[in-house]
């Protein structure tokens, strides 16, 4: 007994020393913090990432966040410096937030696409002529102005159930992504839901819904039925390991950083390199 | 405050966004009741094959993968649990389920089955010696005793435990929106951020859960008392 309760004296020291170790760390750390979407482009370009020729920021510490929002409103808190987004759904968040606003200079070049489950090459032929089609007659791009304009009204998209005996359409992606994907109520809307209705119409099928994790989205695609993604998703070597993309949708995509009202520090920069040096030297 | 609270009466009535929330709160009572209904049948069958005397081999071998079970579904947490069932298991398997709740339901059946199981052997340990050997000595087989005499005492002694198990699994069920469950946290966070105004949502879903378990706690102790009642009677005498 003598023994054991040694023991535990010794187990007890040792765990207070590693727990004041951390805190001491956590006091110090005097790295800049921004935020960014799991799993987003916005994400990786903090942490760096050579898929997409991301060399990242050692003084930067990122923190990640279940949606962009949440980033923005934490930045309003005082509690991070900056968020980095793509650009219209940062433009979004800024706006519906408040207190905070974009610093529109692209700090990446990005193409968004509809992911397709690999074992389906067919779908996949079927999606890119859709795509084609909807290019061709300017629905697409009319789809895209739509959301540019505050007055418009859009026309939402139950879930729908889906059942493996009927012919669907099952889209994943995560409805907290506005103006691509979010929800009104109790429907979606958004480009990518409009998007994703065309083709479903087109090709006679079903449209089912499944809203999830943003981390999921893609890893989703292909098991339990699920079809496609479309949740603003870029094109990336990663991501080709779990689905086959279709021709791009969009290619006006690019990162962005947002601040808070009244912060300057980005005020005087015009190219990617001034913003990345003020970045670097934080 | 106001302009907030406009907003969210927009998205949560006008546009049908209770609807989503009905659906959602469907979802996790569901998940909840179904994990512990299937929990409560394979903690009792775990427990009962760590009490009786190991004598043959196969009560060993028996025995021997409960710990493995109840190793595992107690040293993962239940998202990672999830997760693997739903994007390794299925496809690896080649089984294709529709229903996502489905999934989260035996997942979280089998995940409760691990600590119920834990919470049934110390109910049947807190149950007397004597009462079995009583039974046995009144000439009732083992299984007879067990089934009649022990796990009737067992389960009045567990309820409270029993009902912190539960409290526990309706909580649990935020995280099944990994798994493409709508529950009710991911109906409140589509409402959230719809205009990422996340106050009133976020205090509503609050409330919800809260309003849950005060009910779910109000039972127990209803269900208790009904348990108490011959306690009372002997007492009496």
């Amino acid at each position: 007994m003598k023994k054991f309760s040694k023991i535990m004296v010794i187990v007890l020291a040792l765990a207070t020393l590693v727990g004041a170790c951390f805190a001491f760390a956590a006091c110090n750390d005097n790295s800049v913090k921004i935020g960014a979407q799991q799993g987003t482009t916005g994400l990786f370009y903090l942490q760096g990432n050579a898929d997409m020729n991301f060399s990242g920021y050692s003084n930067i510490s990122a923190k990640s966040y279940d949606s962009i929002g949440q980033a923005v409103q934490d930045m309003i808190n005082g509690n991070i410096s900056y968020v980095v987004g793509d650009v219209e759904v940062a433009k979004a968040a800024a706006a519906d937030v408040g207190g905070a606003h974009i610093i529109d200079i692209p700090l990446s070049t990005e193409q968004y696409a509809i992911g397709v489950d690999k074992a389906q090459p067919e779908l996949l032929a079927d999606i890119n002529e859709v795509l084609a089609e909807m290019k061709a007659d300017g629905s697409l791009a009319q789809i895209i102005a739509n959301y540019d304009n505050e007055d418009y009204e859009p026309v939402g998209v139950p879930a729908g159930v889906q059942d493996s005996s009927k012919n669907q359409l099952v889209l994943a992606t995560n409805a907290e992504f506005a103006p691509f994907e979010s929800k009104q109520g109790e429907l979606f809307v958004g480009i990518d839901i409009e998007i994703a209705k065309r083709i479903a119409d087109e090709l006679g099928m079903e449209l089912v819904i499944k809203d999830m994790e943003f981390d999921s989205v893609v890893t989703s695609v292909g098991k339990n039925g699920i079809d496609i993604a479309l949740a603003g998703l870029t094109v990336t070597e990663s991501r080709k390991v779990s689905v086959t993309f279709s021709e791009s949708y969009y290619d006006r995509s690019y990162q962005v950083i947002i601040v808070k009202d009244g912060d300057t520090t980005f005020d005087e920069c015009t190219t990617k390199e001034d913003v990345e040096n003020i970045l670097k030297s934080l | 405050m106001a302009d907030k609270w406009q907003l969210f009466v927009e998205q949560f009535v006008t546009y049908g966004g209770y609807r989503t929330v009905l659906d959602g709160l469907y979802a996790t009572i569901i998940i909840a009741v179904g994990g512990l209904l299937i929990g409560i049948v394979i903690g009792m069958l775990i427990a009962v094959t760590k009490v009786v005397p190991k004598y043959s081999a196969f009560v060993k071998t028996l025995s021997r993968i409960s710990d493995v079970y109840v190793g595992f579904f107690r040293g993962t947490p239940m998202v990672v649990q999830l997760l693997l069932v739903y994007y390794v298991l299925l496809p690896a398997m080649g089984v294709r389920i529709d229903s996502a709740v489905v999934v989260a339901v035996i997942v979280f059946g089998l995940n409760s089955g691990a600590y119920v199981s834990e919470i049934m052997r110390s109910g049947i340990n807190s149950v007397d010696q004597g009462q079995l050997e009583a039974g046995r000595a009144l000439g009732l087989s083992y299984p007879t005793a067990m089934l009649r005499i022990v796990i009737p005492q067992a389960i009045k002694n567990i309820i409270p435990t029993l009902g912190n198990e539960f409290i526990v699994l309706v909580k649990e069920t935020s995280v099944t929106s990994f798994i493409t469950v709508v529950d009710l946290t991911k109906a409140f966070r589509g409402i959230a951020s719809a205009n990422y105004e996340y106050i009133i949502p976020y205090l509503m879903l609050a409330a919800f859960y809260l309003v849950i378990v005060v009910l779910i706690t109000i039972a127990i102790r209803l269900i208790e008392r009904r348990f108490a009642k011959s306690d009372r009677r002997v007492a009496a005498k």
